[in-house]
């Protein structure tokens, strides 16, 4: 018996129609399954978009927001520092030409030298918030890295994953409990006043009641 | 007055020891985290000032490490922080941190602070 799936026919011969249908019938047949399958990945990787869109999306929107802030707050601090400088470089002016009738005595000069560059050492203190902002953003792009990753190995699973990159790690891999993502220099005083608020309200309704509380 | 100065960073550290000299507190003992602090913190501390958020030790769990030692229990401590949120303020509290400062903070502030909890009439409990 010759099957003609298994036994090709003869070259020399050419296949008679219903070889030619059965063949026809089966290339559709296949063509169907993988149209079916195609659909059903295509349907599969929509929704993962849709996932990683809503994820990361946000996300990434988030870390704009807080580079934005690590932008505005080097900037406005190192505006503060040049303006500080010019304040104390006017002062050594002020002392270099000496007393004058219209003059400052020179102790108070050195008095307000002293304040300006006290003045330019807490302004240095944005160093320490930017650094929490960048974490917090670094985090935030190390779960977007994870979950994009995750997503690779999904659609390649060949490809096992081996890690983050070969990036230093951020501080905010050291722990989120070494950072506060939402360190911020805006609106200082009003927060103080607010903290100071709340911190005296939650002191005195924690009375008796808080366990080695001053007072 | 000896002073007990804990940030993990570097340049916070020398703001605030630059900031205590300017209102007349010289004696300072620096650390880098909480467990520092502690092995640091002896007889002869009379004042912590803590940040919250650190590796190996934040400054929360400092607080509540030194309330529950009676020999470190009523030492003042006051929190230079960055955080700002009201549970946060209640978690220092109950932890029982006496004074809470924001960053960025001026020497006139923290002046303001520790005279406020040194000079408390009954002290720290």
């Amino acid at each position: 018996m010759s099957d003609p799936h298994t036994n090709p026919v003869d070259p020399g011969r050419s296949p008679s129609l219903d070889e030619l249908q059965r063949d026809a019938d089966d290339l559709s047949g296949t063509i169907l399954k993988i149209h079916s399958e195609i659909r059903e990945a295509l349907g599969g990787i929509r929704q993962m978009r849709e996932a990683i869109e809503s994820f990361s999306a946000q996300r990434l929107r988030d870390t704009q927001a807080r580079l934005d802030e690590v932008s505005s707050t080097t900037e406005n601090a190192a505006l503060e520092i040049l303006n500080g400088l010019d304040r104390t470089l006017a002062m050594v002016d002020e002392l270099q030409v000496g007393i004058g009738p219209d003059r400052r005595p020179p102790g108070e000069v050195c008095d307000a030298l002293r304040a300006e560059v006290n003045h330019l050492y807490g302004c240095l203190q944005f160093q320490d918030i930017v650094a929490q902002q960048i974490a917090g953003a670094g985090a935030l792009l190390g779960d977007v890295e994870t979950r994009l990753v995750a997503v690779a190995v999904l659609l390649d699973g060949s490809r096992a994953w081996k890690g983050p990159s070969n990036r230093a790690a951020p501080p905010a891999e050291r722990g989120s409990g070494a950072y506060n993502a939402n360190a911020s220099v805006r609106d200082v005083a009003g927060r103080q006043a607010l903290i100071d608020q709340a911190f005296g309200t939650a002191r005195n309704g924690a009375g008796a009641g808080a366990p080695r509380q001053p007072g | 007055m000896k002073c007990l100065c804990i940030d993990d960073s570097a340049t916070m550290r020398r703001i605030v020891l630059n900031a205590l000299k300017t209102i007349g507190i010289t004696d300072v003992v620096e650390a880098s985290d909480g467990k520092e602090a502690l092995a640091k913190c002896d007889g002869s501390i009379g004042l912590v000032i803590t940040d919250w958020n650190m590796p190996v030790m934040g400054g929360l769990e400092l607080t509540k490490a030194l309330r529950s030692n009676p020999a470190t229990a009523r030492i003042p401590i006051l929190m230079i922080t960055t955080r700002s949120v009201k549970d946060d303020i209640m978690q220092a509290v109950e932890a029982g941190v006496n004074s809470y400062i924001l960053k960025p903070f001026t020497p006139q502030l923290l002046k303001e602070k520790i005279d406020q909890i040194c000079s408390a009439p009954s002290g720290p409990a």
